[in-house]
């Protein structure tokens, strides 16, 4: 199994379609874990990416100790146009890193603004967390585009 | 033939018709809920069924956001991209139920997991089972949105534990072209719409993968767990027509225990009740607040700290807090 994933973040193999983009998100255990493994490898030796971690670091420290050179690629943009039908995976690549680390970190929530002590009326910022906390996991989307400017604003 | 007999032969058939006019009528508005519930059930499904392009905005008070959107379907599956045109760059990637979003912030890009949500344009839930206990349809009339014809509708609710929403659906394909729930007074709270939209003949999925902005480096967000939890509190007596949907837990950074999100929907609104137990030097919150569509009642009960949010009449929030109690 490791191998199959090692191949298929190498662009060895196709892809159908965009199921990549969520397989990682679906997947759990010892399978998301070599995904992970396995993108923060590639995306260090692509230099494509940074994740913290100390995968990353162990990672680093041993590409310093390697001789040879690695040429980075450029990362992927929209601009540029795939047009076959099955794409190459590594066309799809910050995806799946993406949505491998999104199968492993998940939300924001911080409840860590100042308490003031409002009796009768709530003070303007105080119950701002648990709205955003309502609006991104409640199954309401109107107000979700707004959110993170919204209560965010001031960070 | 005498003018007297022309006039009684007149009015007898008049008599006569009187009944059966009435209960045309009848059957005819009969019929036409039916056909606004048919109407509904197709705008529930074009949504996640057609492929489309288009750009939409949201408008809450003075907040306006344009959204660029792509949808497509395909062998049953549903794939969406909706892009934020205003304020920071936040793109949101959906399939099916899952959906990952890769929000700009700063210096850094962070990604983030969501569970399924009904996102614009499909806002209509494809059970209306729930709805039709709760909102009575009203036919408005025909109005030009985005170049498309649309036929208006109103859902308005039973009581007032809901708002009252306005539906623009597309006469010919059934997208939705518009949205907009209003108080109880007629003022609009929130608005979706598009500005413009069209069919895709495609079935590409080029589409689908984010703008990349090498510079940046992409992190990921923690702390919110979605198993779905069980434990001893009791809501016992829900506004009518309101069923709990969810019910997931959120690991807070520098609190000692999770605080339980519990989510309730009537079919289309929706509400949170959060509780987490109160610690010492924790400042109790107690009050209510409106912010444009949403409210907030919170609330001390047992040691435990309540807070109810949602897009639904103060009296509903305030109603969902009262009710709760904990098992022994």
């Amino acid at each position: 199994m490791k191998q199959q994933l090692s191949a298929l973040v190498d662009g060895e193999v196709d892809v159908e379609r965009c199921e990549h983009i969520f397989l990682a998100a679906k997947s759990t255990g010892d399978v998301a874990q070599a995904w992970r493994d396995y993108h923060v490898i590639r995306d260090v030796i692509r230099e494509e990416c940074w994740v913290e971690s100390d995968m990353t670091s162990r990672i680093m420290a041993q590409l310093d100790d390697e001789p040879t050179m690695l040429a980075p690629q450029q990362a992927v943009t929209v601009s540029e146009k795939v047009t076959h039908i099955r794409p190459r995976f590594s066309k799809y690549s910050w995806s799946i890193a993406a949505s491998v680390a999104a199968a492993f970190f998940v939300g924001m929530f911080v409840f860590n603004q100042p308490e003031v002590a409002a009796p009768t009326q709530i003070a303007d910022n105080d119950t701002d967390q648990y709205v955003v906390a309502h609006h991104n996991y409640a199954p309401n989307s109107a107000t979700y585009y707004m959110h993170n400017v919204a209560y965010n604003a001031g960070e | 033939m005498s003018p007297k007999f022309d006039f009684l032969r007149a009015f007898d058939f008049r008599r006569a018709l009187l009944p059966v006019l009435c209960l045309a009528a009848i059957s005819q508005s009969a019929f036409a809920e039916e056909d606004l519930w048919a109407t509904m059930q197709k705008t529930a499904s074009a949504a996640r069924e057609l492929n489309y392009q288009g750009l939409f905005v949201y408008h809450n008070g003075a907040m306006i956001r344009s959204v660029q959107i792509t949808h497509i379907y395909e062998g049953g599956r549903e794939f969406t991209r909706n892009v934020v045109l205003d304020g920071r760059p936040r793109e949101v990637f959906s399939e099916g139920d899952d959906i990952v979003i890769f929000n700009a912030k700063n210096d850094k890009v962070v990604i983030e997991k969501r569970r399924g949500q009904n996102l614009f344009p499909a806002m209509l839930p494809t059970q209306l089972y729930p709805l039709k206990q709760n909102y009575k349809l009203k036919f408005v009339g025909q109005e030009r949105i985005a170049g498309r014809l649309a036929q208006v509708i109103d859902m308005v609710p039973n009581d007032n534990l809901r708002y009252q929403y306005r539906i623009w659906s597309d006469a010919e394909y059934g997208l939705l072209l518009k949205m907009s729930m209003l108080d109880m007074q007629g003022h609009t709270l929130e608005q979706i719409g598009f500005n413009q939209v069209a069919m895709l003949h495609t079935k590409d999925l080029d589409w689908f993968q984010p703008k990349i902005d090498a510079t940046k480096p992409y992190v990921m967000d923690d702390t919110t767990d979605l198993t779905h939890t069980v434990d001893n509190l009791v809501v016992a007596n829900l506004p009518a027509g309101y069923k709990k949907v969810d019910q997931i837990q959120l690991k807070v950074p520098g609190r000692t225990a999770p605080v339980q999100q519990l989510i309730f929907s009537d079919g289309l609104a929706s509400v949170s009740l959060f509780v987490e137990p109160m610690v010492k030097g924790m400042q109790p919150r107690v009050g209510k607040k409106t912010m444009g569509s949403t409210n907030v009642y919170a609330h001390v009960l047992n040691g435990y700290q309540l807070v109810v949010v949602g897009e639904v009449p103060a009296q509903t929030v305030e109603q969902i807090a009262q009710q709760v109690t904990f098992k022994k």
